[in-house]
């Protein structure tokens, strides 16, 4: 019997932690180069689920749908970045207001554009995994799985690549990057750039699990800004951390109350960690 | 007056003061020079609890203050002039002289009260030693450096400190203005006790008695002006010569 | 200079009080939407244009005193029948309402404590700050959604429909006699009071040592702290005032519609408050008036023919303001007039 609940409670918390993990990771990719915290992102999220939704209504095979979402997401990112965020270069709670703008303006876009009422999409993967008597959905392991792929992606990409390096020089030093001759506005249009293609690919992977309408940006949203805010500004590692947490303690305590007493300890745990580490948890400086 | 025993604060493993015992007694004009980098501002920092110290002590009047908040210890006397001038850029000069005036006046700021005649006399006073009264409405933002440098000396004086920490108070001034803080800075000298940062040879020269030289944070050494300028050390330090 | 203020607020009161005079029912009643929406457009100017912090919380105490209000007043003056599931009847005894508008105040001013402390003496400030607040406000909303047949007293909560037939604000002398304020003539002027009360105890704090020490707090926190000054307390404190305000705020427009749900935690309510205060003028208090009145006032005007495409503009207002017009009305009208002085 305890058996059972303990590995139905683990296995909930590395899919709750690996969805926050995923969806956070676009923002906390920003947050740590620009410092800003892109309140544009669970619609960015939102678009992604919607391009998988049209690429397969396009009669796109839905793996394919899903990798190729994100494409047009980063794009907008893109133009986002050049066309407002660029003006707006250290005026951070400017930035902050300017990106809400951005997200109303996304929103009610959609709005017109689908209607408000949701799509859904069936999973790739439906059905689950038997083990002993317990049911795992066969998705929600292969989400984990990716999860634990892009992370590893991204350590290789910022470790081993060319802007990889450019990037960490960015963050570590901003003005002394542009004086050894670093394009820091380059640098940080790809920032933006990834950082929606990653909120974008979040949006495809979790089409499968949940109700694709235009409200789902703000349903995520709180959640990964929790995670960003309390993980700290370390790209990976605070991510990790954040999200494991917040997302483990949530589901376990859901599985054994409810779900929005769990939201509750959520946001309770966050502020409770921002008042002992107001940097969040793995952050640098001092 | 102030002691501070061992003092040490290390930011990822560059220690920026390191095992400092300083010494100041009261009544002194004291004077730290040193080249850039050897700790003078993190040492007011850490002063005025604005860091807190990795290892050591400060003692102020035969308190420790090691770890109080900065409010507090400017509740005890210490009152601090940052280097850069750091004033209310969008108050007029007589908002900006307001603010220490009427904590130093009034202490409890109640919501609903008026300001005092008190606080206004003391405005004009200061005004007076810093010789800006004819631009008491003008806003702090558009003065020149030298005469913000000279309002944020005057608003520490509003305080009327115990202990007056001033970093680099000619920075970026004229010859002439200069020599005008050199005379403002004598005449407190003899109510309050004062520690400068300074570089301007000329001016430590017009105002202090004793000096200390820092390097690569802790004291290489100490005494009056005419046995640090012969020394050998000091002038290969700030070549560069001595690391 | 302050004459002319008076002068301009005497003629400007005096013109509301008239209103209710020449418009029509339907129009009293949208005035005291617009005065309410103010009030809660105040405590955000209160807490981000005078000392610079940005709150996304007023949300979250608007819609906490007016859930309090009615679920107090429900469970005090009348006697509900649950039918089934959360629907209920209910029937009004009647009385006073003073102790639900003291805890409707009360509770978001006591939440409005707490996070403070919590959140100013761990130095939280900019971004994180924003982001908890909101994080409250909207987990908030999500709280009351869920919660369906879940009662307190013998009030349903609701979920989603929220709660209904909650009493209007009464006033009067308790056990001997009470008027409810069930005319909207009688509850605009009501609205009214409140707005000139609240309106001029904030000015009244802005224009005291107090409200210096906040403006200095946003110019120059360092600096401010470096004479002394325990700034932790003083934004605590002000936090509270505007968490009072917007509780205020809550109540009254629970009382205005007999009717709160979740909507009043929501996202956009939050966002169109931000709105407010940077078209009216961010630190100018009366801008907030201005800025809420006049974006009621042409959504009211354009919302039918235009309803999703309202909030899609309102969306590029937003951006174009952050860029463009960071002042707002009435800071460029105070702008123009200081540089009239100068001049002249």
């Amino acid at each position: 019997m305890g058996l059972e609940i303990i590995t139905t409670a683990i296995f909930n918390a590395l899919s709750a932690s690996s969805i926050l993990i995923v969806s956070a990771l676009g923002l906390s990719i920003i947050f740590g180069m620009m410092g800003i915290i892109n309140l544009a992102h669970g619609e960015l999220i939102m678009l992604g689920a919607y391009f998988t939704y049209i690429f397969k209504s396009l009669g796109l095979n839905i793996w394919v749908s899903m990798a190729v979402a994100p494409i047009p997401v980063a794009l907008i990112g893109v133009i986002i970045e050049r066309g407002i965020i660029r003006f707006l270069y250290g005026r951070q709670m400017d930035t902050l207001l300017a990106t809400w703008g951005i997200s109303i303006f996304i929103v009610q876009g959609i709005r017109v554009i689908f209607g408000p009422a949701g799509k859904s999409i069936t999973p790739p993967f439906p059905g689950t995994f038997e083990f002993y008597g317990l049911s795992f959905p066969k998705y929600r392991c292969l989400l984990i799985l990716f999860t634990l792929a892009i992370l590893l992606s991204m350590y290789l990409i910022f470790k081993f690549t060319k802007f990889g390096l450019k990037a960490r020089a960015v963050i570590q030093n901003a003005d002394m990057a542009s004086s050894l001759g670093i394009k820091t506005p380059n640098v940080y249009m790809m920032t933006f750039c990834i950082g929606a293609g990653l909120a974008g690919l979040a949006g495809s992977l979790l089409t499968p699990i949940i109700n694709v309408e235009p409200a789902l940006g703000l349903k995520i949203v709180i959640r990964t800004f929790l995670v960003v805010v309390t993980g700290g500004t370390e790209i990976l590692a605070g991510t990790i951390a954040g999200g494991t947490i917040l997302g483990s303690t949530e589901s376990i305590v859901a599985l054994f109350t409810s779900t929005y007493f769990g939201n509750v300890i959520l946001l309770l745990l966050a502020i409770l960690i921002i008042r002992f580490k107001p940097k969040g948890l793995i952050s640098k400086g001092y | 007056m102030l002691e501070t025993k061992g003092l040490t604060k290390e930011f990822d493993g560059f220690r920026a003061v390191d095992n400092l015992n300083f010494y100041l007694e009261k009544g002194e004009l004291h004077c730290i020079i040193g080249p850039n980098g050897s700790g003078k501002t993190t040492f007011f920092s850490l002063i005025s609890g604005f860091l807190k110290p990795t290892n050591g002590d400060i003692i102020f009047n035969n308190e420790k203050i090691t770890n109080l908040m900065p409010h507090q210890i400017a509740q005890r006397g210490i009152i601090r002039k940052f280097q850069v001038p750091n004033v209310y850029n969008f108050f007029t000069l007589h908002e900006n002289l307001k603010i220490p005036s009427q904590i130093k006046l009034e202490g409890k700021i109640l919501l609903f009260t008026r300001s005092s005649i008190k606080v206004g006399k003391k405005i004009d006073e200061i005004l007076e030693i810093i010789q800006l009264k004819d631009k008491k409405k003008e806003v702090a933002g558009e003065l020149s450096h030298g005469e913000m440098q000279w309002l944020e000396i005057g608003m520490t004086l509003a305080m009327e400190p115990s202990l007056l920490l001033l970093d680099e108070p000619t920075a970026g001034m004229t010859r002439d203005e200069t020599k005008k803080t050199a005379e403002i800075i004598r005449g407190i000298s003899n109510v309050t006790t004062i520690i400068i940062i300074e570089h301007d040879i000329q001016f430590i020269r017009e105002v202090s008695r004793k000096i200390t030289v820092m390097h690569n944070g802790s004291i290489l050494t100490e005494g009056p002006l005419e046995q640090i300028e012969n020394d050998e050390r000091v002038r290969n330090v700030y070549l560069g010569k001595e690391k | 200079m302050r004459k002319i203020f008076k002068n301009k607020f005497l003629i400007l009161s005096l013109g509301f009080i008239a209103l209710p005079l020449i418009l029509s029912t339907y129009y009293v009643n949208i005035l005291s939407l617009f005065l309410i929406m103010g009030i809660l457009a105040l405590s955000l100017d209160l807490i981000w244009g005078y000392t610079g912090i940005l709150s996304f919380g007023q949300g979250a105490f608007f819609g906490l005193g007016g859930y309090t209000y009615a679920i107090t007043a429900m469970n005090l003056m009348c006697n509900v029948e649950i039918r089934y599931l959360s629907h209920y009847t209910v029937i009004n005894q009647g009385g006073t309402t003073y102790i639900p508008i003291l805890l409707g105040i009360l509770l978001p001013v006591i939440l409005a404590t707490v996070l403070g402390y919590f959140l100013f003496y761990a130095r939280v400030s900019g971004v994180y700050f924003c982001i908890i607040t909101l994080s409250l406000t909207l987990i908030l909303q999500q709280i009351t959604m869920q919660l369906v047949e879940h009662q307190i007293g013998n009030i349903p909560l609701g979920g989603f429909n929220g709660i209904t037939y909650v009493p209007r604000i009464s006033i009067g002398i308790p056990l001997l006699f009470y008027y409810s304020l069930d005319g909207p003539n009688h509850f605009y002027y009501f609205v009214l009071f409140c707005s000139v009360l609240s309106l001029i105890i904030c000015k009244k704090i802005c224009n005291s040592p107090f409200g210096s020490i906040l403006t200095a707090i946003r110019d120059n926190e360092i600096r401010t702290e470096s004479f002394g000054y325990d700034i932790r307390k003083y934004k605590m404190i002000v936090f509270a005032i505007s968490g009072a305000l917007a509780g205020l705020s809550g109540l009254l427009y629970c009382s205005w519609g007999s009717f709160i749900s979740p909507w009043a935690f929501d996202f956009f309510l939050s966002a169109e408050t931000i709105i407010w205060v940077l078209i009216g003028g961010k630190g100018t208090l009366i801008g907030a008036f201005v800025g809420a009145f006049l974006t009621q006032f042409l959504e009211n005007l354009l919302s039918d023919i235009l309803i999703y495409y309202w909030l899609l503009i309102m969306g590029v207002v937003f951006i174009v303001i952050v860029l463009l017009f960071p002042k707002g009305i009435m800071g460029i009208i105070y702008g123009l007039k200081r540089s009239n002085l100068k001049s002249s």
